[in-house]
């Protein structure tokens, strides 16, 4: 029952958002497609490419330790994220709350923290991703 | 990793055993140095050897073990290596093969069997990842700081190292410093009888060793630091002498001119009582004992740091107002000096009002000072009344005064010595002149009659449980509900023989004769 409590109670600018990642590829089958066109223009060119495989050797940061593993997400969060120009204020809204998540490694926030690191404002954050739609993912915790 | 836990740390250094080669190391530090070094300082010296042993120990270790991982290396098939982030365990390398990933570029994946069986796969020759600039090595020293080890566990390792210094001999202790017996110069016979005869001509003594060498006429030599080490230990070693300086002086006194009650424990203080643990003591007993102020009661350890005591009040029990002592307890011990090496040390007490000095010995074994029967009589004190001593910014001079009063009347138990050597207490009027601890105070109008009676019972080996039945017959008769105060039969009977607080209340505790009735009363249980 407390799971599902999250998306009855209507969100304020004290609430905690994140992307929800199992739940977007799950609803979203362009998700791929969506987390391609924030890569950096070399992973871009990467990763159109024909013959690229699904599955790489993701290393782990603290142990060294190799699995196997979709490489979009590490190069976009561990690379693309990363660099200088990838909060860009032109961005739309969605898209600069979406970067945010990525370079915070997904970290909590709320309204009012997107809006100091985004300059938007708090109340249209709270408007755009508060409601019963869900964008990339982006829901309350 | 035998170091990885804090509790192994502990025991490691609670349970240290010195051993033959820790004594080596610490006397070719000092034949390095030539310098005498205390206790404190050849204990650090111990846990660096220590540690510096460990290290090697440890890395030995690590060397059979295998080679840390860093993803940055090239570890060929067959490389033994360690995981400090899969809780230090170890595998050897298996396989290798071309790793794949769009952001790392050429680098390479190893599979490791690790020793219980698991296959894991790691990269190498990855140049940009955070483990590469890992120290593991310092982060292992960090937890063997030496500085906090003596901090933690110095008082064990002190105890264990002066324990094993007082069993070598290559190794002599002159003052609180050792130093290696064979760098030290020879002091001839001839320059010890003339120390003999200097301090002769003093009574006694005291003489610094500055002004001993002088007299000597040792000083022309060129180490004066030796001269006065090796002098010192010379002195030390021959029965004639006694070192009696206060803390961090060394003064030499000729000990055939020292006190009867210095170098022979008055008959009023000679006690075979067992000194306790104060840790973990009932909190109310402790309470109960400590005001009592009695040198048997604590365990005094002079390896551990105690509180400094600037002023202390101390109600007079027989035996030390007979005396003309005081106790030396963990309270007053820190007032008290410390010798650099003699059991025996010549302080002054100062009168507080009068200014009068009034020279007095600290011996230590026993714990007493003596010195001050006739100040006791000149201001007139009874058992009882209470003393305050201070400490002054000379360790060889303690503050003594007394709270005054104008001479007046007051109802004290009075001790009445029968013609056939029994007592009697009676409250009785009493002319008193310093403030008293009310259950402590005793009128003695007849001290050469409880001398004889100390006298006779000195040989008698009279049951602790016989004197205390009597005193309770004897007390409870000043009290109407017949009840006596564990205090007021402490005091009373020590007027005979001495008891510790101790002694007493096991005596009161384990016989039925007694009956503890709540709030340190007792009352001798019906026939």
């Amino acid at each position: 029952m407390l799971n599902k409590l999250p998306s009855l109670i209507k969100p304020t600018l004290t609430t905690q958002f994140h992307i929800d990642f199992d739940w977007w590829k799950k609803q979203d089958r362009n998700w791929r497609n969506a987390l391609e066109s924030f890569l950096c223009e070399d992973h871009r060119v990467y990763f159109k490419s024909p013959n690229i495989s699904s599955s790489a050797d993701l290393v782990d940061s603290q142990t060294g330790e190799v699995s196997q593993g979709d490489p979009l997400m590490d190069v976009l969060t561990n690379h693309c994220a990363k660099q200088d120009d990838f909060l860009s204020a032109s961005s739309p809204l969605v898209d600069s709350i979406f970067k945010v998540f990525l370079v915070n490694n997904n970290q909590p926030l709320n309204a009012e923290e997107l809006s100091k690191i985004t300059g938007r404002p708090a109340d249209i954050i709270l408007r755009t991703i508060g409601t019963t739609r869900v964008y990339k993912g982006i829901r309350p915790i | 990793m035998a170091w990885k836990s804090k509790n192994n740390i502990a025991n490691y250094w609670k349970n240290l055993t010195i051993t033959q080669s820790d004594l080596n190391a610490l006397t070719n530090h000092l034949f390095e140095t030539e310098v005498p070094e205390q206790i404190d300082e050849l204990s650090q010296v111990l846990i660096n050897n220590r540690l510096q042993e460990i290290k090697a120990e440890e890395e030995l270790k690590q060397e059979e073990a295998g080679f840390i991982y860093y993803p940055k290396e090239d570890y060929p098939i067959g490389t033994k290596l360690i995981f400090p982030e899969h809780d230090w365990t170890s595998g050897v390398v298996t396989d290798k093969r071309q790793g794949q990933h769009p952001m790392h570029g050429s680098f390479t994946v190893i599979t490791v069997n690790f020793e219980n069986g698991t296959t894991k796969e790691f990269a190498s020759q990855l140049s940009n990842h955070p483990l590469n600039d890992k120290n593991y090595t310092s982060d292992s020293a960090g937890e063997l700081d030496s500085s906090a080890i003596m901090q933690e566990f110095g008082v064990q390792i002190k105890r264990q190292l002066a324990l094993a210094l007082q069993n070598q001999n290559e190794l002599v202790l002159i003052g609180h410093s050792w130093f290696p017996k064979s760098l030290l110069i020879d002091i001839s016979v001839g320059s010890l009888n003339i120390a003999e005869a200097i301090l002769d001509s003093m009574n006694g003594g005291p003489i610094g060793i500055s002004e001993l060498i002088k007299q000597l006429e040792l000083n022309e030599q060129e180490n004066n630091q030796l001269i006065a080490f090796s002098l010192n230990y010379a002195l030390q070693e021959d029965p004639r002498f006694d070192e009696v300086g206060s803390s961090g002086v060394f003064s030499w006194f000729l000990k055939r001119f020292e006190p009867k009650s210095v170098l022979e424990v008055p008959i009023y203080l000679k006690s075979q009582s067992q000194p306790l643990e104060r840790e973990d003591f009932d909190p109310n007993l402790e309470k109960l004992f400590t005001e009592l102020v009695d040198e048997h009661t604590w365990i005094i350890d002079p390896l551990e740091n105690h509180e400094p005591v600037k002023k202390l009040r101390i109600p007079l029990s027989y035996p030390h107002w007979r005396a003309g002592s005081l106790p030396i307890t963990p309270e007053t011990y820190t007032i008290f000096p410390s010798a650099l090496q003699s059991e025996r040390i010549k302080i002054d007490f100062i009168d507080d009002v009068s200014k009068e000095r009034i020279p007095a010995w600290v011996v230590r074994p026993h714990r007493y000072v003596t010195g001050l029967r006739e100040w006791y009589e000149k201001q007139n004190l009874i058992p009882g009344s209470i003393i305050e001593i201070a400490s002054t910014n000379d360790p060889g001079l303690i503050k003594i005064s007394i709270e005054r009063k104008r001479s007046n009347k007051e109802w004290i138990k009075t001790v009445l010595v029968g013609a056939d050597g029994g007592i009697v207490f009676a409250l009785l009027r009493q002319s008193i002149y310093a403030g008293f601890n009310d259950r402590m105070a005793i009128a003695i109008p007849d001290m050469k009659g409880l001398d004889q009676i100390w006298e006779n019972r000195a040989n008698k080996d009279i049951p602790l449980k016989n004197d205390v039945t009597r005193l309770m017959h004897e007390l409870s008769k000043l009290n109407n509900q017949a009840h006596v105060h564990f205090v007021d039969l402490y005091a009373g009977i020590n007027v005979i023989r001495r008891v510790s607080p101790q002694d007493l209340y096991i005596t009161l505790n384990e016989n039925e004769e007694y009956t503890h009735i709540g709030d340190n009363y007792y009352h001798l249980s019906a026939a």
